[in-house]
């Protein structure tokens, strides 16, 4: 019999948790607010002026791709998914390794472009474009609910302070200094919170296991939960590429990379890219491997996202707690800033400037811009109030819309011949589909079903297409 | 915006804040209960929930292979004062779970579970690696294409 009785107890209280979380909001807000005093525009507070160079461009791709989902969602994958659920997340890595040779095209064909929206707008028409801005905003949602979720469950985890609260204050403290900075801001703090996140990482992967080393954890996995080790676990199987098109789906898809390929400076995209990718490869195997830990220690969290915060609390105590509150804490802020601006842009850009006012001048779309970030953290906040979903499930579930827009980017990137016609099928099919398949089989299937519909469609399309898309079309000139 | 129209709300949000915060403390339990999965579980992983008002700091979930609780082959103790454990990494079979508070015992939970079909699991697989290379290709092909196209332009 295996008797892992105990009684974990919170490695920080409840007090020192919401210190730390005052302390470092007020830090990033008066940064966002240092950063911003230098945006006279709205391409300055949208794109950073088209003019990031290569450092700051690595960091921001690799940062912003290290968010809950990586610090929180790894874990909690590893935790229900074992040995292929570190690999799996890791080869979400996949996603910025194959942007950066579209980042470069994108660069190329729309010099002037603001959003992956006007892409899609000037490539396939009105019909597309909608369809596609609705995927782009459930997807933008579902992310930043999850994000602020995992403020709450972050801060629950290790301090047991109330939900709501962390939930509130990591919400509040992005948005402000979002505010204030625009994608300057986001980039810079993102170039720093990346520093912090490699660190941290790190530095709790090396003192578990000089603490407990890999044996013990080994001998209770194989006797109590198998399924963790096993290389032929049904689900974690089927999970696999699943989660590599969830990747693919997010970053092709998402304006939070659309606007980063077209902020950083001409050749700098793709090398950034590439680079991110592979730096980013190892943080999940990392973060996941500490969740497989937990059994041994007997600690069994109410709800599998908190794994990986409370498994490097308990070893580590209240300086393990703090580094963990520290890194996790970055790398929401690093993701949740990126989200809101970059929907910002999607709202001010393809709803407002393109549906309502056409003729708005840069200072009103600045303003529209900042008002917007504040709708949606407002709705974000509404929207997490009820702890509707584990974090793994909520961020699958739109897997099934950003699978199927996989093909009609790539595709829409290259080939003249695919049709609006047949691009919108593609994306409507596709997420009809996996999201019959996420509540028919489970969430490990919803994005590769998507991607498979999306790609039959956009393939047959092509094979009847009597269209050749003129590329020069996607140079919009701006009216002055 | 007006002040006032500001003003409304924060209000509401701040109603909306403390109905959410507040919502646990009504719910109340005369007796020790367990609830798990109704149906099979298909990925070996679930959670179990224990029903309790006072939140003792002693419960126990105990696991059993037998509904009788012969041997107990597993105990788990829920974090902190959380009322909900998720366990994983369960292989196919029949598992038996009951929670224990000092002298009280809650009711058996019986949870199934039954992994998907291998066959299943690699069809998508290899489905899977399949679309993937073809995307793989696709991109690597049209980027060199592209490549190519640029330098002869540049000449």
């Amino acid at each position: 019999m295996t008797d892992v009785v105990n009684q974990p107890e919170f490695a920080l209280n409840s007090s020192l948790g919401l210190i730390l979380v005052i302390c470092f909001g007020l830090l990033w807000v008066a940064f966002g607010w240092y950063l911003g005093r230098s945006n006279k525009t709205h391409e300055d507070f949208a794109l950073a002026g088209r003019n990031v160079g290569f450092a700051f461009a690595t960091a921001t791709a690799m940062a912003t791709w290290v968010t809950s989902n990586t610090t929180l969602v790894a874990p909690e994958l590893t935790y229900q998914f074992g040995i292929w659920g570190m690999v799996g997340y890791s080869f979400a890595a996949l996603g910025l390794i194959l942007f950066a040779p579209l980042s470069a095209r994108i660069r190329q064909l729309l010099p002037q472009g603001y959003t992956s929206g006007d892409f899609i707008r000037l490539r396939y028409g009105p019909f597309a474009w909608r369809l596609f801005l609705l995927i782009s905003l459930v997807y933008a949602l579902g992310w930043l609910i999850s994000l602020g979720m995992a403020g709450g469950i972050l801060l629950q985890a290790l301090s047991g302070l109330d939900y709501h609260i962390g939930m509130t204050a990591i919400l509040f403290i992005c948005v402000t200094y979002t505010l204030f900075g625009g994608l300057k801001a986001v980039i810079a703090t993102d170039f720093i919170q990346a520093l912090i996140i490699i660190i941290g990482i790190v530095l709790v992967a090396v003192l578990l296991l000089e603490h407990h080393g890999l044996e013990s954890v080994h001998e209770q996995l194989s006797s109590n939960h198998p399924q963790l080790l096993s290389l032929l676990f049904p689900a974690a199987i089927m999970f696999l590429f699943n989660n590599i098109f969830f990747g693919l789906g997010e970053i092709f898809h998402s304006n939070v990379w659309w606007s980063r390929a077209l902020a950083f400076r001409k050749r700098v995209a793709f090398k950034a890219f590439l680079l991110g990718g592979v730096l980013w490869l190892p943080i999940p195997i990392v973060a996941g491997f500490i969740a497989l830990a937990a059994p041994q220690l007997g600690l069994f969290p109410p709800s599998p996202d908190m794994v990986g915060p409370s498994v490097a609390a308990h070893v580590l105590g209240s300086f393990g707690a703090l580094v963990v509150f520290i890194v996790v804490f970055s790398a929401l802020a690093s993701s949740l800033d990126s989200l809101l601006a970059a929907t910002s842009d999607l709202v001010t850009r393809d709803v407002y400037q393109k549906h309502i006012n056409p003729t708005a001048n840069d200072k009103k779309l600045l303003r529209v811009s900042r008002r917007s970030i504040v709708l949606l953290g407002l709705i974000t906040w509404l929207l997490c109030l009820p702890q509707i979903a584990t974090l793994g499930a909520l961020l699958n579930f739109t897997g099934a819309f950003v699978a199927s827009t996989i093909w009609p980017i790539v595709l829409g990137l290259y080939n003249p011949k695919l049709s609006g016609r047949w691009a919108a099928a593609a994306m409507g099919l596709g997420t009809i589909t996996g999201l019959a398949m996420y509540f028919l089989v489970g969430f490990y299937v919803a994005a590769l079903t998507a991607c498979l519909v999306s790609g039959l469609c956009s393939w047959l399309g092509i094979y009847l297409s009597n269209t050749n898309f003129d590329w020069a079309t996607l140079n919009e000139e701006e009216q002055p | 915006m007006t002040q006032a129209g500001t003003w409304k709300v924060l209000l509401m949000c701040s109603l909306l804040f403390y109905a959410a915060t507040c919502s646990g403390v009504a719910s109340a339990a005369s007796e020790l209960k367990l609830e798990g999965p109704l149906e099979p579980v298909a990925e070996g992983y679930f959670q179990l929930h224990i029903n309790e008002p006072q939140h003792p700091p002693d419960v126990v979930i105990e696991q059993s292979s037998t509904p009788s609780f012969q041997s107990i082959t597993a105990r788990y103790s829920p974090m902190g004062d959380f009322q909900q454990i998720s366990l994983s990494g369960f292989a196919s079979g029949d598992y038996y779970f009951r929670a224990r508070s000092q002298e009280m015992l809650s009711n058996t939970v019986h949870v199934v579970v039954a992994h998907h079909s291998l066959q299943q699991a690699f069809t998508l697989f290899f489905i899977g690696a399949a679309l993937f290379a073809v995307l793989v290709l696709c991109i690597l092909r049209y980027h060199r294409l592209q490549q190519k196209q640029v330098t002869t332009h540049h000449d």
